[in-house]
C-alpha cells in the first residue's frame, strides 16, 4: 500500500479519527483516577495512577494534535473542558464505571490488550503521527496488559469469592466491547487510502488474544459482535457519562477563561 | 479479616548498562512477578534503572553483626595489600 | 558501639545492637511519617478527577502517586525494626497510632490544593533534610529518595500558587483564602514547641533529629515570608515581620487547637480514618485472593 502524504484529501478524517482516541484514552484515565486513595495495597494505588498517568499522557498528545490539525486555535483543554458529552467520540467501554477491583482488572486486560494491537499497528503505519505516538504509547499499553493479566490470573486463581467476582468483572465489561469491533465509513475511508491500519485485521487480532486470555482463565464468553446503532463513537453514550464529564470539567467551566 | 501479609522482598536496581545492581529498598509482594511488578512502578518512576532484581529477604545470608571483628577488622593490618603501600619513584609510570 | 556511632554521626543497620528506647522511639516515628504520607493522599487525591487543566491534573497524579511510594519506602524502612506493614495498618486504622494531623483540614477549593504543595511539602522538605542525614541507615536512605521527590511537589505548588495570583480575581482570592487556612496546619506539621516537646532531648542525643522543631519551624517561615512576598500574598499572621537579622518574628498556631488535633479531634480526622479503613477493608478479599493463590500455585510451582 502506498503512503498517503497527511494532506488534504484525508482530513478532517484523520482529525476525527484522532479525536476518537484521544477522547477514549482521557476518559480511561479519568476513570483510573477515581482509585486513587481506595486500591487494595498500596501498591495498587501506585499501579492504577501510573495506568491513569498514562493514558491522560496519550490523551494531552492526541488533543493537542487534533487542536493543531484542526485549525481552529483549540488547545488540548479546550477540546477536553470545553465540549458537552455529544461531541465526546470515545466508545463506551472507556467510560464505564470501575466497578470493584476485579471489574477494573477485567476492564484493563480487555483495553490494555485492544490498546497494545491498535497502537502497534499505528506504530507500524507509515502515517507520521501515528506512528510516532503508536510506538511509545504501545510501549505503555504492554506494561499495563502485564499488570492486568498479571492481577486477572491471581483473581482467577485466588479464592472462590475472586474468581467470581473476577467473572462478573469480565461480564459487565463484555457488553461494551463490540463498540471496538465497529468498522464505519470514516475507518474505511481512512483504510482504504492507506493512512491508518486496517481495523478488521487490529479487530481480529484483539479478540483472538482476548479469546485466549479469557480461556487461560478458565473463563468463557459469547463471541463479540459489531453492534448496530448509535454508540459512544456517535456521542450516544451511558447514562453515568454526564457525571463523569461534571466531574472533570467544572472547575474549568467556572472559571471562563482563566489560566492554571 | 484477613491477617495476611504478603512476604517481604529486598529490591535491586541496576542504574544504567554497565553498572551493578544496587540495593534501593524493600517491599511486600505475595510472589516474585508481583515484587517485580511493584518494584517497578515504586523505585524506577524517574528513569532510575535499567533491570530489577526482587530477593526474598528471607534467602539473603549475612555475616554475623557480632563477628564483625573476625571478620572485617583482620583486613586493617595488612596494608601490602594495597598499592598505595609502596613508595615509587618520582617520574616513573608504575 | 552504638553510642560511640551516633555520637561520632555515624549511622546504625538493622543488624546491630540498639537499646529499645531507640528503636520503640524510631519505630513510631517512622510509622507516624508512613501514615501521614498514606492519609496525605485523600484530601489531595480527591483533586485529580477536578484538576482545572490536564497539565495540572498529570502533574498532581504524579505528585500523589509520589506520596504513595514515600508511604511504601517508609514502612520498608519501619519494617527493618522488627513491625511489620500489617501491624502499622493496623495501628493506623484503629487510632492507635498518630499521624501528621494537619491532613485533617479540609481542602475545600483548588486553591487549597496549591498551597498545599507549596507550603506542607516546603514544611515537609524543611523537615526532612536533616532526616536523611538520621543516625538510622534505612530511614535516612528513604529520606534521601523523598527528598528528592518533595522539591517537584512544592516547585509545582508553588507555580500552581503563582498561576492563581497572576489570575482572575477570583483565582486570586483563592490563593489568598487557601494560604489563609493552610498557614496555621503547615506550622503545625513541625510539632509542639520544644519547651513541651519530652521526647526531643532523646531524639537529638541519637541523632534522629538533629535539630529542634522551634529551630526548624523558624527556617520555615523565613522562607516561606520571602515566598509570600513574591506572590505578593498576605500570611495571615499580623506579628509576623523580618528582623534585622534576616529571621522573622511571627507568633506560634494556637495551641490549644493544636493538642485537639493531637487528641484525633481535627475536622476531617475521623473522616480520613473511616476512608482509609474502608478502602482497607473493601480489597481485603483481593489480598485473600493473593495468599490463596500464592499458597496453592506458586507452592506447586516451587515443589515440581
Ligand atoms: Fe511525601
Ligand atoms: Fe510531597
Amino acid at each position: 500500500m502506498n503512503a498517503a502524504p497527511t494532506t488534504l484529501p484525508t482530513e478532517p478524517a484523520l482529525t476525527s479519527y484522532l479525536l476518537r482516541h484521544a477522547d477514549d484514552s482521557l476518559v480511561h484515565g479519568q476513570r483510573l483516577c477515581e482509585w486513587v486513595a481506595r486500591a487494595p495495597r498500596i501498591e495498587d494505588d501506585v499501579a492504577l495512577l501510573n495506568i491513569a498517568l498514562d493514558h491522560i499522557g496519550h490523551a494531552r498528545t492526541l488533543l493537542t494534535t487534533v487542536g493543531e490539525r484542526e485549525g481552529r486555535g483549540r488547545s488540548e483543554d479546550d477540546l477536553a473542558f470545553g465540549r458537552s458529552e455529544m461531541e465526546f467520540s470515545n466508545a463506551r467501554v472507556f467510560e464505564l464505571p470501575n466497578g470493584d477491583f476485579g471489574q477494573t482488572v477485567a476492564k484493563l486486560v480487555c483495553i490494555a490488550l485492544w490498546e497494545t494491537e491498535l497502537f502497534g499497528a499505528w506504530a507500524a503505519s507509515d502515517e507520521a503521527v501515528l506512528a510516532e505516538f503508536g510506538s511509545g504509547a504501545e510501549r505503555e499499553c504492554r506494561y499495563h496488559l502485564k499488570y492486568a493479566t498479571t492481577w486477572a490470573a491471581r483473581l482467577a486463581g485466588g479464592t472462590q469469592e475472586s474468581a467470581e467476582r473476577l467473572e462478573k468483572g469480565f461480564a459487565a465489561v463484555w457488553p461494551h466491547l463490540g463498540e471496538l469491533l465497529v468498522i464505519d465509513s470514516l475507518v474505511t475511508d481512512l483504510a482504504d487510502v492507506g493512512v491508518i491500519p486496517d481495523h478488521a485485521r487490529v479487530g481480529a487480532a484483539w479478540t483472538a488474544r482476548l479469546y485466549a486470555e479469557l480461556a487461560g482463565l478458565g473463563l468463557a464468553l459469547p463471541e463479540l459482535v459489531a453492534p448496530a446503532g448509535p454508540q459512544g463513537r456517535q456521542g450516544n453514550h451511558l447514562e453515568s457519562f454526564t457525571s463523569l464529564l461534571a466531574e472533570m470539567q467544572y472547575l474549568h467551566r467556572a472559571h471562563p477563561g482563566a489560566t492554571w | 479479616m484477613s491477617t495476611y501479609t504478603e512476604p517481604l522482598w529486598e529490591v535491586f536496581v541496576r542504574p544504567a548498562r554497565g553498572l551493578s545492581h544496587m540495593h534501593v529498598g524493600s517491599l511486600r509482594a505475595s510472589d516474585a512477578e508481583m515484587a517485580v511488578l511493584s518494584a517497578r512502578d515504586l523505585y524506577t518512576r524517574r528513569s532510575e534503572g535499567v533491570s530489577i532484581w526482587a530477593v526474598r529477604s528471607t534467602d539473603i545470608a549475612s555475616s554475623d553483626p557480632a563477628e564483625r571483628g573476625e571478620f572485617f577488622e583482620t583486613a586493617a593490618t595488612k596494608p601490602y595489600r594495597h598499592a598505595s603501600h609502596y613508595h615509587v619513584p618520582d617520574g616513573l609510570n608504575l | 558501639m552504638f553510642e560511640e556511632i551516633v555520637q561520632t554521626g555515624g549511622q546504625i543497620e538493622p543488624s546491630d545492637w540498639m537499646p529499645d528506647k531507640y528503636r520503640a522511639s524510631l519505630s513510631r516515628q517512622i510509622a507516624q511519617h508512613a501514615h501521614s504520607e498514606i492519609i496525605g493522599m485523600q484530601p489531595e487525591g480527591a483533586w485529580i478527577t477536578r484538576a482545572p487543566s490536564l497539565r495540572r491534573k498529570a502533574i498532581l497524579l504524579a505528585k500523589v502517586q509520589d506520596e504513595a511510594g514515600h508511604g511504601l519506602y517508609l514502612y520498608g524502612a519501619a519494617e527493618t525494626l522488627g513491625t511489620d506493614r500489617a501491624e502499622m495498618l493496623e495501628g493506623l486504622h484503629s487510632g492507635r497510632h498518630k499521624y501528621a494531623m494537619s491532613f485533617d483540614y479540609g481542602m475545600p477549593t483548588w486553591g487549597d490544593v496549591a498551597a498545599m504543595g507549596w507550603l506542607g511539602d516546603g514544611a515537609a522538605i524543611v523537615n526532612q533534610v536533616p532526616l536523611a542525614r538520621c543516625s538510622y541507615g534505612p530511614y535516612a536512605r528513604a529520606m534521601v529518595r523523598v527528598c528528592k521527590e518533595e522539591s517537584f511537589h512544592q516547585r509545582q505548588g508553588f507555580e500552581a500558587m503563582q498561576a492563581l495570583v497572576a489570575g482572575t480575581p477570583q483565582q486570586r482570592q483563592m490563593a489568598q483564602d487557601a494560604l489563609d487556612r493552610w498557614w496555621w496546619p503547615a506550622l503545625m506539621l513541625f510539632g509542639p514547641p520544644d519547651d513541651a516537646s519530652p521526647r526531643t532531648a532523646d531524639s537529638m542525643r541519637w541523632g534522629i533529629k538533629r535539630y529542634t522543631n522551634d529551630e526548624l519551624r523558624q527556617r520555615f517561615v523565613d522562607m516561606a515570608a520571602a515566598q509570600a512576598d513574591v506572590l505578593g500574598l498576605t500570611i495571615p499572621d499580623p506579628a509576623l515581620r523580618l528582623r534585622e537579622d534576616g529571621h522573622c518574628d511571627f507568633t506560634l498556631m494556637d495551641l490549644e487547637e493544636f493538642t485537639a488535633n493531637l487528641r484525633g479531634e481535627g475536622p476531617y480526622a475521623t473522616q480520613r480514618r473511616d476512608h482509609r479503613r474502608a478502602a482497607h477493608q473493601d480489597g481485603a478479599w483481593v489480598r485473600e485472593a493473593m495468599q490463596a493463590y500464592d499458597d496453592r500455585v506458586v507452592a506447586a510451582r516451587e515443589a515440581s
